[in-house]
């Protein structure tokens, strides 16, 4: 098979032996001709399936190291397909630092549904192993967690799970497949919110499922095509696009913020700094057995005494305070004022969620400048 | 290059990008490829543009089926879909060297009358004005110098209506080479096809009628003739003002409603005019109408 990097560029080819486009084309049609009655066709209807979102799906298949992979029209989406493929009854283990949108789909949507959950730290394995119960089906859990990016080794809860017979499932959105494939340390789906790496520009809303093995794909595909909420043609070009420069963009994102956290250990006031990828700091060996970097996100606690961390926020200028990551711009968030503004300051608290925690979503533009905005905030946020 | 199709208006529009190619897909896809493979260094080397495609400039599958559509329905040889109406008019007269005349109708669209005196002072050419009405004073015009007789018809904003025939067959009588070039804007091949009135090429601001929808821009040449269609083949390729992959498309779904919008444009306009008629203070309106 060919490396990485060129399966990144690479798409499967769909079409090339009509007009030799090198770039896959939009397939906008809805619907598909049969050559003759009875006649085996590939494809027919479009949620059912689409040249330009199957030549995406392929290409998702390969980087993740699995048989087949399905592309939604957002992550959520495509949380709701990994989840839909259990039943009323089934218990499911998660993780409690999951993303807060998997966490309403959860409790807001699958419970009345029947379904059971337990949120557990999934860095404690015996927590998950008690958690675990005769209807138990999976563990659903994110390998680095947001904002405070804790780390779960993914072959620890896989081996564990394939002990009791169940399921591993992971939200693979914080690292791509670029930096770790969960397939390859015994995951069975992989979920996406492809709106950040993947995608990488702001423009596309998307999800993705990666499924390991034919059984399990079927039971996916069964979801994506019997409830239709896929990913249209445009988008799975625009994914696609994305795709080709994900590790440039991923190596970029990495070495500013190893540099924007160079700058900040070096600044007084500067309570703590979340980001795996440093040798120096929590989590870095537990991502080093699987993952080859901590990606482009990194968060900072600023000293309440020091700072006033809404003056901060509102004082980046390059920084745009915006919620999402992974993408080729900088954007920075306040988790206790955005996305965790939902929990009461107890509950904030019992999370890990100071008022000071500052999340950086850091782009590919220049170091310097992203450090000289950092600077200058802080200089204005000094109280 | 553009076979004649005998099939109706309504139907060649609505089967308009509707392709075989192993997919099936009764919309075409939509190709961003700007570049294309070649299978070997053979097919490489001796390419046939009119089969295949190399690169988007010189050709994409979208616009080869936006080109090929305006063809059918102008009943012309080949079509150009360049990025806007003054493109395509430029186009046009790109056939015109120094020293060369044309004789114009007086109203025109002010933009090619910009484009006009930009070629006279620039290029020396001259722009000679016929006022639509006597073919004898329009013969008078006419020099061993004239390259091409422009028209509009109807004309903007005067509404002035022009017989494409007999102005034809008055210049081609004087000199069968002058090119008579029509400005098909504001009627649409749905009501008139100057082509098969004797005009050698056809222009349209696409942005109008043809697009629709006030989201694309572009411009539309279709002529009869294979030597004059290569001539500006190698112009567009040269001069590389295309029309996008993506306008092209969308223009090959605007064709589609084509006949239902002029219908109700028509429709519509006919209302109005009915209701200015009899309001007090309007003194004259102006319609023209084909076909309904």
């Amino acid at each position: 098979m060919a490396g990485f990097n060129t399966r990144l560029v690479h798409q499967p080819r769909q079409n090339d032996n009509q007009t030799g486009a090198v770039a896959v084309p939009v397939y906008k049609a809805t619907t598909f001709a049969y050559p003759k009655i009875g006649a085996q066709v590939k494809y027919d209807y479009s949620r059912s399936g689409n040249p330009t979102r199957n030549a995406v799906e392929e290409q998702l298949a390969s980087l993740e190291g699995g048989d087949r992979a399905f592309v939604f029209a957002s992550g959520m989406a495509a949380i709701h397909a990994a989840l839909a493929i259990f039943e009323a009854g089934d218990h499911i283990v998660i993780g409690d630092q999951i993303y807060g949108g998997t966490f309403r789909i959860v409790y807001q949507y699958f419970k009345d549904r029947g379904l059971e959950f337990t949120a557990v730290d999934t860095r404690d394995l015996a927590a998950v192993e008690k958690a675990i119960q005769p209807n138990t089906k999976a563990v659903y859990f994110e390998p680095v967690t947001n904002p405070l990016l804790q780390v779960t080794p993914v072959s620890e809860i896989a081996q564990l799970a394939h002990r009791h017979g169940i399921l591993a499932i992971t939200d693979n959105t914080f690292l791509s497949p670029y930096l770790l494939r969960p397939l390859e340390y015994g995951a069975d789906l992989v979920v996406h919110s492809a709106t950040k790496y993947l995608a990488g520009h702001s423009d596309v809303s998307a999800g993705a499922v990666i499924a390991k093995g034919e059984e399990l794909a079927d039971r996916v595909y069964f979801v994506q095509n019997a409830i239709g909420g896929i990913l249209s043609p445009e988008d799975s070009n625009d994914l696609a696009r994305g795709i080709k420069t994900l590790s440039l963009r991923l190596d970029r994102q990495m070495e500013n913020v190893q540099a924007i956290i160079e700058f900040l250990k070096k600044q007084a006031g500067i309570a703590k700094i979340y980001y795996p990828g440093d040798p120096d700091l929590a989590g870095y060996d537990d991502l080093r057995k699987e993952a080859k970097g901590a990606g482009g996100v990194f968060s900072c606690e600023l000293d309440k005494e020091i700072y006033d961390p809404v003056v901060f926020v509102n004082s980046l200028n390059l920084f745009s305070l915006a919620v999402s990551l992974g993408a080729v711009e900088s954007l920075v968030e306040l988790p206790s004022k955005m996305s965790h503004a939902e929990l009461s300051e107890e509950e904030q608290l019992t999370a890990g969620i100071k008022p000071g925690l500052i999340r950086f979503a850091v782009g590919i533009e220049d170091a310097a400048d992203l450090i000289a905005d950092i600077d200058q905030a802080l200089a204005k946020a000094k109280r | 290059m553009t076979e004649k199709d005998n099939r109706s208006f309504e139907t060649i529009v609505a089967e308009a990008g509707s392709i075989k190619d192993g997919a099936n897909p009764v919309a075409q896809p939509l190709y961003l490829s700007a570049c294309y493979r070649h299978p070997d260094l053979d097919q490489a080397v001796n390419f046939d543009r009119l089969q295949g495609f190399t690169y988007s400039r010189v050709e994409t599958p979208n616009r080869k089926t936006v080109e090929g559509t305006l063809a059918k329905l102008e009943e012309g040889y080949q079509g150009f879909a360049v990025a806007s109406g003054m493109a395509a008019v430029q186009l046009v007269l790109s056939v015109l060297k120094t020293g060369d005349e044309v004789v114009s109708l007086d109203d025109l669209y002010g933009g090619d009358f910009r484009y006009f005196r930009h070629l006279e002072d620039h290029f020396q050419i001259k722009f000679k004005l016929w006022n639509g009405e006597a073919l004898e004073n329009l013969r008078e015009l006419l020099s061993p110098k004239t390259k091409l007789v422009w028209l509009e018809t109807p004309s903007n904003p005067m509404m002035k209506s022009v017989d494409i025939q007999a102005v034809a067959d008055a210049v081609h009588d004087y000199n069968p080479d002058i090119l008579v070039a029509v400005d098909n804007t504001f009627y649409t091949p749905y009501y008139q096809k100057p082509l098969t009135q004797g005009a050698d090429v056809v222009i349209h601001s696409a942005t109008k009628y043809l697009g629709g929808h006030n989201d694309i821009l572009g411009g539309i040449v279709v002529v009869k003739d294979p030597v004059l269609a290569d001539f500006y083949f190698q112009y567009t390729i040269t001069v590389g003002d295309t029309m996008s992959a993506f306008d092209s498309w969308l223009l090959t779904r605007s064709l589609t409603t084509l006949p239902l919008r002029m219908q109700q444009h028509t429709a519509s306009a006919k209302k109005i005019v009915s209701f200015l008629e009899q309001a007090p203070h309007v003194e004259k309106s102006s319609i023209q109408a084909r076909r309904g």
